[in-house]
């Protein structure tokens, strides 16, 4: 798309809607579309050339598989890019961390959540998981803050650091990050729809297995890490 | 008021140490280290070390004190992570006290030690922990599910931070303490890039180690150093701060042996600015491994009527922080 002038005359107003650690995120709207501007800011604790270097690295690399993702799953599409800066499409529903989380405000919203459902939930987010890993994408950072529900349709978000990756290591990760961050009933739907959506799911699993076995992971505690 | 007297004896790697605390007083913290060679350290030797040297440095530390070993109220000792034959030293020499003066034995989580002597100190209640030595290189916080302990969010999926840095170090002919050598090093070097590997809250060093060793036949040392460690740092750094905020701690300890690099510490104050947290790291001495910080959980256990016979007194050469049960 070809833009006459400077973008800014586009945006509408930033809106501040949440700080995380790596990134800004404002709400605003792009050439009238709701969109999310995803700012990664500077870090003065760190030497000034690989700052610049993590950043602008990460948000072009974001950028590119975002608009890969968002061909084969529910994901934002990626609206405009500048060098520390993504405009997404904004997509709507609630953070899965919220709904997990006993004492979240979401929580009376989806008190309705029954187990059942809850499966059918968690069997959606195996089988994206698996669409994403059969396009060669990992996450790198797949847990229930990065899922997004609305109503029983599920969207994966933040692709901060993911990667196009081959490599089954990479994609056991994904795995194992689900699985330290949900019960053992939510997973194991989860996986029985990963497996159902991926035909290479088996070497996948037989990985995990293998990380878990590694002396640093082995006695590790495998408890969310929303639990108190 | 008066506080129970205990002793700590810590003998998990090359440092041995006696510390003798009064509730949060710390009466006296003697230790002694194992001269290291440029070869390292073979286990054997620095077992045998210890053994010379616990003796004295119990009656240092006593009479540093000014009590006798009658006065002290119970004995600590740590029971792990570290090398089985260092670790089996302090157990007799706790058990031998234990024994012959009726005093109740504590075996301690050395990782949990060094965090809770820094907690204690600096009064925090709920803390992100990022743990840094040798062997270990974790980021940790209390929950009480399935019981109450130092949940680690996060660590190295291969070495150590501490490891990283001395292989770097003799790889590059320096002298031991290696940490400081590199830090030295480092201080008048520029920025390279090196691989950067950080996946959520974890983190690996085997990879960047590899590249700098390699690095060394073609650029400067101090260029070297600096990005080496720099960028290191960088990735511990970046997953504290990834931590933060996905717990939303507000109170940050940082401890352990490279808890005493000052680079390290400027840049997790600057994160810890940024968010308004609160940033806490233990004088120099209690980050080197050091028998008070052994005494000070010790003390925590005895207050909160743990009991433990002399036959449950073992050690545990892979004690992960994870399994250690706190009950303050």
């Amino acid at each position: 798309m070809k833009l006459n002038g400077s973008y800014k005359q586009h945006v509408q107003k930033y809106r501040k809607l949440n700080e995380g650690a790596e990134a800004v995120i404002y709400a605003s709207s792009f050439l009238g579309i709701d969109a999310i501007i995803k700012h990664r800011v500077a870090k003065g604790y760190r030497e000034e050339s690989l700052d610049k270097m993590l950043r602008y690295q990460r948000t072009k690399k974001e950028a590119k598989i975002l608009s890969v993702a968002s061909q084969v799953v529910s994901a934002p599409k990626v609206l405009f890019l500048e060098k520390d800066r993504i405009f997404m499409q904004r997509i709507k529903g609630v953070n899965l961390l919220t709904i997990l989380q006993p004492n979240g405000s979401a929580v009376e919203k989806n008190a309705n959540l029954q187990l059942h459902e809850n499966k059918n939930l968690f069997s959606k987010i195996g089988s994206a998981l698996a669409v994403l890993h059969g396009s060669n994408i990992v996450h790198g950072d797949f847990t229930p803050a990065n899922i997004l529900v609305d109503k029983n349709s599920i969207s994966i978000i933040d692709f901060g650091l993911a990667d196009m990756s081959q490599m089954i290591e990479d994609k056991a990760v994904d795995l194992l990050l689900m699985k330290r961050a949900i019960t053992k009933e939510q997973y194991a739907a989860f996986l029985d729809a990963y497996k159902n959506n991926y035909s290479k799911a088996h070497e996948i699993i037989k990985r995990l297995e293998k990380i878990e076995r590694r002396g640093r992971y082995q006695e590790r505690t495998l408890t969310s890490t929303n639990e108190k | 008021m008066i506080y129970m007297i205990m002793m700590g004896i810590e003998s998990s790697a090359h440092t041995i140490g006696v510390g003798v605390v009064e509730g949060k007083k710390i009466l006296s913290n003697k230790k002694k280290m194992y001269p290291i060679s440029n070869k390292g350290i073979i286990p054997s030797k620095v077992a045998e070390f210890h053994s010379k040297h616990i003796p004295g440095l119990i009656k240092d530390a006593l009479a540093e004190s000014k009590i006798n070993i009658e006065d002290i109220d119970a004995v600590a000792y740590t029971k792990g992570p570290g090398i089985g034959a260092c670790l089996r030293i302090g157990q007799i020499a706790a058990k031998t006290i234990s024994r012959q003066f009726c005093k109740p034995i504590f075996p301690v989580n050395h990782s949990v030690a060094h965090i809770e002597i820094a907690r204690v100190m600096f009064n925090m209640n709920d803390p992100l922990v990022l743990y840094v030595s040798g062997g270990n290189s974790q980021i940790l916080g209390i929950i009480n599910k399935p019981f109450r302990h130092y949940h680690v969010y996060g660590e190295t999926l291969d070495i150590g931070i501490g490891n990283a840095l001395d292989n770097f170090a003799r790889s590059a002919n320096l002298l031991p303490a290696w940490g400081s050598s590199v830090a030295k090093a480092a201080a008048t070097g520029k920025y390279i890039t090196m691989p950067y590997n950080v996946k959520g809250m974890d983190f690996t060093f085997t990879g960047i180690l590899k590249y700098a060793t390699d690095l060394l036949a073609k650029e400067k040392l101090p260029d070297v150093a600096y990005s080496f460690q720099e960028t290191m740092f960088s990735m511990l750094c970046e997953a504290t701060e990834r931590a933060l905020f996905l717990l939303g701690k507000k109170e940050l300890i940082l401890c352990g042996g490279v808890a005493q690099n000052r680079r390290l510490n400027e840049m997790l104050q600057s994160i810890a600015d940024s968010h308004d947290v609160k940033f806490r790291v233990a004088p120099d001495q209690f980050n080197a491994d050091n028998g008070a910080m052994i005494a000070v959980v010790g003390l925590e256990m005895l207050e909160n009527n743990d009991h433990y016979t002399l036959s449950e007194a073992t050690i545990d050469q892979k004690f992960r922080a994870d399994k250690f049960e706190i009950k303050w």
